[in-house]
């Protein structure tokens, strides 16, 4: 259960979230759109609890993420998978060890380089089940950045899966891929939400596949959320006003 | 399917070799820090010296001087100006030189059609000249670097005289060996595109290289231009353990006096004027890498308004205005640089000079045969065991600075030790632990500045006399000054590193040494090892002339010698130690390859 | 002959670079030679480094008195920095050592000693000991030494290290390497010596003898903690050494004329600044025991 109540955020001047407030149930999956800069990524990073609200309130599971101290924090962390739009894969790690580190946070610090350095078989055999999941078990061992663009998004999903987060955030999963494997991508990523029963939520540029893979839409202008509502209640004058294109 | 990973990466492996390599060298050294008789207390010893640091003198301990004498402020201002000044002289002509020999060690200025294998003969023939100019200036500042310039200043003096500006000179040469050095890699590391567009254009290899490939570079020549200014600094006080008039002297003397009053007074001097100059340039550094705020909105679009209001940093006009004007000053300004009183003209001193460095038994027999059983005889005796020595004391000093630095580099990373770990939100934090995070990095900053700006040679001087004459105060030495160093360097390299992987994993729960280890390091880790390679061989050169403090590395046979105007015996040894850098040099060079390869490719 | 011929051309260069952005002052100072030549002076720094040039000042001053020209000190770091100006030139007369004496000599045809303090032909080395060592003063050479730790002065010092050393050959038949046996070690001066016997980081020193009684006086040494062990026998130590160069850049018969001045010498000042009461006449056979004592002493195994 994710609740955000009257959010502000800015960074200096520039005003990133405008009173936003919003509700998301357990097991729900969700698309946000709008144009760019619009606040879709911020709203993800504040949801990702990578930036405090300036005010207002975000609670996950009924716990206020601001009022923590940065235990309880760590705690609630774990329990959030977050793919950021760059992935964040460390690009000169094999596969395997990248899929590991979603677990960063509920090791200790030893503990997780041990992982690193010498994984258990039981966890290798966990990330291998993982990975052929999402489609690649062949690259286990294979060095990051030596996989396309594609197979590093699946990575990441990989990685996130493996966080065991009852909550997955991807921002623009599918911004750097091609038509055909954004869909199988996206394909994926709901598939498999459905199946470990998680919460997605996931920033889209493209309102086709939102439409498809989501039943709920959530967008957003100019840091406000201007639409929420089941995707097949958009409509296109919903469309004209999120992206505005009646003033050209 | 195999879901064994191979257990043995390269990256795993140089981390085990230099554990490795860690361990042999210590066990060699042997752990008895103080190899002191027993009737010795060098905690009274330790604590003779370090109580006077909390009392500086201000005034002469010697009482036997003459009552008209000029008191000692007076006299360690001039030895400080006199320091700054060999410092800047020297720099001035290093930098035209490193610049010119840069160039030609580059191979980003040839033109493309002689870059790769050529076919016809003309091309061919160009190819090889200018593969011969490459090479020969590859080898000459390599050789100009190999000789640490104490040494080069012994051998100067021997036949040009005593006068400041002959220990210019031999600052000047090794100087600009690595300015050259850093120059061509510098500009061989610029990215392409730009030269390469202006030569689908039309211009001229040489001219594209003008043009985008040497601004491109400038900042990074500028940064690194101030970095060894300061190095100069610091050498040129070391210059005075030999003699020149410099703050160096001024420490030798006053603490073979035991007046350690004066030396506390002089190493504030000495240390206060580096962390300037380093903390000047890591400011015109930021400065450098960033574009600068607007000063204030231009009233309208005329040129001149325009210009007025274009962002742009104050400080760094300032900067180089001041260090021309004081590299003027240093040339013009104080008493005559080169002054030259003998009455044997320098030529024929040069020609006697040349004529001793030839060995002994050539000179009577005048046949190159016989030298080598006079080889044979220097190595066995003595040159196998110092070059042994010196490359031990510099590996164990490096790598147990390495060891720490390690430790400690996370904790000074501005992005690190902050309450918001690399600018992410992490929990409600009482205002002390916010006010001690920001505290714990600035200490350990605070603590690599000051080890860094001690030369490592009045360290080892000033330890010996705690710690007895033996390898060890040679190798804390030069551990401490390195740590400062490496820290400074690593932490720049955790600091300008991308963010997103390691704020990523904070966002998932790990801690900022989680974040750390599995975020920055694996990525930085070829950069981090470059640097141990870089240092390696100057911590070769250094614990050479370390030697000089008697204790047995190359350098303590290169000063009997000298002392005893054995020059072809000095000569002997001085290239013993050209030799390993030369070495070190060729390995440096594959090393750094393979490591950019494996960086940025699979 | 690869190996020389780089540093050669890198000399020439220097040299070049010299020559070039000087030559103006070079020229006229050949003129100079005729009517104001300098006369530089050094001396080996043996003991109260600090200051040198100001303590040594009054010396110039009476010469420059005596010999109508300019006279000046020239400091010099290490006593074989002061060896290798006399040979290059840059000091034409030098406050020597009995061994950087035969070595500034040896190094120049033709260089006379010339004066040397009253007391310094009768000159001596103490061995001094920590009392923790338990050694007290015998008339022999105490060859328990040969398993303490054990420090000369300078490299280059007689009564810090050459004649030691001498000594420890005479009574042992051993070098140094093979007498003692663990390392020992250079302080780089008579009073680091006394002072690291004194407290201890070394066991046994040797050094001037002039050095341990006046630290003594001054109470910089402590009877209690550092005793002498041992006298050495006495030798000829310090003089002043004439470059033969003097006589052309001064005119024939320079140098007879400075050792007259040096050794009617009643200038207080001056003579203080020596450290000592009177200066006596000598030449080069005075120190013909110390070159040879050189020749046979040996550091090596």
């Amino acid at each position: 259960m994710i609740e955000l109540d009257r959010s502000h955020l800015n960074f200096g001047s520039t005003l990133a979230l405008d009173d936003c407030d919003l509700s998301i149930n357990e097991g729900e999956q969700v698309a946000l759109i709008g144009p760019s800069g619009s606040g879709k990524s911020s709203l993800l990073r504040v949801l990702a609890t990578e930036h405090a609200l300036v005010s207002g309130d975000y609670r996950h599971n009924g716990r206020s993420i601001g009022s923590l101290c940065s235990k309880a924090l760590k705690n609630q962390r774990c329990d959030i998978a977050y793919i950021p739009q760059n992935l964040a894969l460390v690009s000169n790690l094999k596969v395997s060890q990248n899929i590991l580190l979603g677990k960063i946070g509920r090791q200790q610090l030893l503990a997780s380089i041990k992982g690193l350095l010498i994984p258990s078989s039981n966890e290798l055999q966990l990330v291998q089940k993982i990975l052929s999941e999402v489609g690649i078990p062949e690259k286990l061992f294979h060095r990051t950045d030596s996989l396309s663009g594609g197979q590093q998004q699946r990575v990441a999903i990989a990685r996130a899966l493996y966080q065991e987060a009852s909550l997955i955030l991807a921002d623009e999963p599918v911004s750097a891929v091609d038509p055909s494997r954004a869909h199988s991508l996206l394909e994926c990523l709901t598939q498999m939400a459905t199946k470990h029963t998680l919460t997605l939520i996931c920033s889209l540029h493209n309102l086709e596949y939102a439409k498809k893979f989501f039943p709920r839409l959530v967008g957003m202008r100019e840091g406000k959320i201007v639409f929420d509502g089941k995707s097949s209640e958009f409509t296109d004058q919903d469309f004209n006003s999120l992206y505005q294109l009646d003033r050209g | 399917m195999r879901v064994k990973p191979p257990i043995l990466s390269w990256r795993r492996a140089t981390v085990i070799g230099f554990l490795c390599l860690l361990i042999v060298c210590l066990s060699k050294l042997g752990f008895e820090f103080n190899q002191l008789p027993e009737s010795a207390d060098p905690s009274a010893a330790a604590y003779s010296f370090f109580s006077a640091a909390l009392s500086p003198a201000l005034v002469d301990q010697n009482l036997s001087l003459p009552a008209d004498s000029q008191p000692l402020i007076i006299r360690l201002l001039k030895a400080l100006l006199n320091t700054l000044r060999y410092a800047f002289v020297a720099m001035s002509m290093a930098v035209p030189v490193g610049l010119a020999l840069g160039f030609l060690c580059s191979r980003s200025w040839w033109p493309t059609t002689l870059q790769h294998k050529a076919t016809s003969i003309p091309t061919k023939l160009a190819r090889t000249t200018l593969n011969l100019i490459y090479l020969s200036a590859r080898f000459s500042i390599t050789f100009m670097r190999s000789i640490h310039e104490l040494i080069w200043v012994m051998l100067f003096m021997a036949f040009l005289g005593d006068s400041p500006l002959t220990a210019c000179i031999a600052l000047a040469l090794p100087f600009a060996g690595t300015l050259a050095k850093v120059f061509s890699e510098i500009i061989d590391e610029q990215s392409a595109n730009a030269t390469d567009h202006l030569q689908l254009s039309g211009a001229s290899s040489v001219s594209a290289f003008f043009a985008a490939r040497f601004p491109q570079s400038l900042p990074d020549l500028l940064t690194y231009t101030l970095y060894r200014l300061e190095c100069a600094i610091r050498s040129s006080a070391v210059l005075g353990f030999i003699g020149i008039e410099t703050i160096g002297l001024s420490i030798k003397q006053s603490y073979e006096n035991n007046y350690y009053n004066e030396v506390w007074t002089e190493l504030y001097l000495l240390i206060f004027v580096v962390m300037l100059f380093d903390v000047l340039g890591s400011k015109v550094r930021y400065r450098l890498s960033t574009p600068a705020v607007e000063r204030s909105t231009p009233t309208d679009l005329s040129l001149k308004s325009l210009k007025k209001c274009a962002p742009s940093w104050k400080l760094l006009p300032l900067t180089w205005s001041l260090l021309l004007v004081g590299s003027i000053a240093a040339w013009t300004l104080g008493p005559p640089l080169n002054v030259y009183h003998s009455a044997i003209s320098r030529w024929d001193r040069t020609q006697v000079f040349f004529e001793e460095l030839v060995p002994e038994p050539v000179r009577a027999s005048n046949h190159w045969n016989d030298a080598l059983p006079w080889l044979r005889d220097l190595w066995t005796s003595n040159g196998k065991e110092a070059l042994l020595n010196t490359v031990l004391i510099a590996s164990s000093a490096l790598l147990l600075a390495a060891v720490f630095g390690y430790i400690l580099v996370p904790w000074a990373s501005r992005n690190i030790s902050t309450p918001t770990p690399f600018s992410s939100f992490n929990g409600r934090t009482s205002r002390i632990k916010k006010w001690l995070w920001s505290t714990l990095g600035f200490c350990i900053r605070t603590l690599f500045l000051i080890t860094r700006s001690i030369p490592e040679y009045i360290i080892a001087f000033l330890l010996i006399g705690i710690l007895g004459a033996h390898a060890w105060p040679l190798v804390i030495a030069l551990a401490i000054h390195n740590f400062g160093i490496l820290g400074r360097l690593w932490a720049e390299v955790s600091e300008n590193h991308d963010e997103n992987v390691a704020r990523q994993q904070v966002v998932s729960g790990g801690s900022r040494l989680q974040a750390y280890l599995c975020g920055i390091l694996p990525t930085s880790f070829n950069r981090q090892l470059l640097f141990i390679f870089y240092r390696w061989e100057t911590c070769v050169r250094e614990s050479t002339i370390l030697g000089m403090l008697s204790i047995s590395s190359l350098g303590y046979y290169i000063s009997i010698e000298s002392s005893f105007l054995h020059y072809d015996r000095m000569l002997f040894y001085i290239l013993l130690g050209t030799a390993v850098i030369f070495i070190s040099d060729l390995i440096s060079i594959n090393l750094r390859a393979k490591l950019n390869k494996s960086g940025s490719h699979s | 002959m690869k190996l020389v011929t780089m540093p050669a051309l890198l000399g020439s260069a220097a040299l070049a670079i010299l020559s070039s952005c000087n030559s103006s002052t070079e020229e006229s100072s050949n003129q100079e030679t005729q009517n104001n030549a300098v006369l530089r002076f050094s001396a080996i720094p043996d003991i109260d480094t600090t200051g040198q040039t100001e303590r040594y000042q009054p010396v110039a001053d009476y010469l420059s008195k005596e010999l109508g020209i300019k006279v000046e000190f020239v400091a010099s770091p290490t006593y074989g920095a002061s060896v290798q100006k006399f040979k290059g030139g840059d000091i034409q007369l030098g406050w020597f050592g009995g061994v950087t004496g035969v070595q500034a000599r040896q190094a120049v045809e033709g260089a006379q000693a010339i004066v040397a303090g009253a007391a310094d032909l009768e000159f001596k080395s103490y061995f001094i000991a920590n009392t923790s060592t338990g050694l007290t003063r015998s008339d022999s050479f105490p060859t328990a030494i040969k398993d303490l730790k054990f420090t000369y002065g300078s490299q280059n010092s007689t009564s810090g290290c050459i004649m030691p050393t001498h000594f420890i050959m005479e009574s042992s038949g051993k070098t140094p390497k093979d007498f003692f046996t663990h390392d020992f070690g250079f302080s780089g001066s008579h009073d680091k010596t006394a002072e690291l016997v004194n407290n201890g980081t070394f066991q046994v020193g040797a050094l001037n003898f002039k050095t341990y009684e006046k630290g003594i006086a001054n109470g910089k040494l402590d009877k209690d903690k550092c005793v002498i062990i041992w006298e050495t026998p006495t030798y000829a130590d310090y003089n002043m050494t004439a470059h033969p160069i003097l006589n052309k850049q001064f005119g024939e018969g320079f140098i007879s004329k400075l050792q007259q001045a040096l050794i009617e010498c009643d200038d207080k000042a001056a003579l203080d600044a020596l450290q000592r009461e009177k200066l006596v006449e000598v030449n080069n056979e005075t120190f013909e025991g110390i070159a040879s004592v050189m020749r046979k002493v040996s550091f090596s195994k």
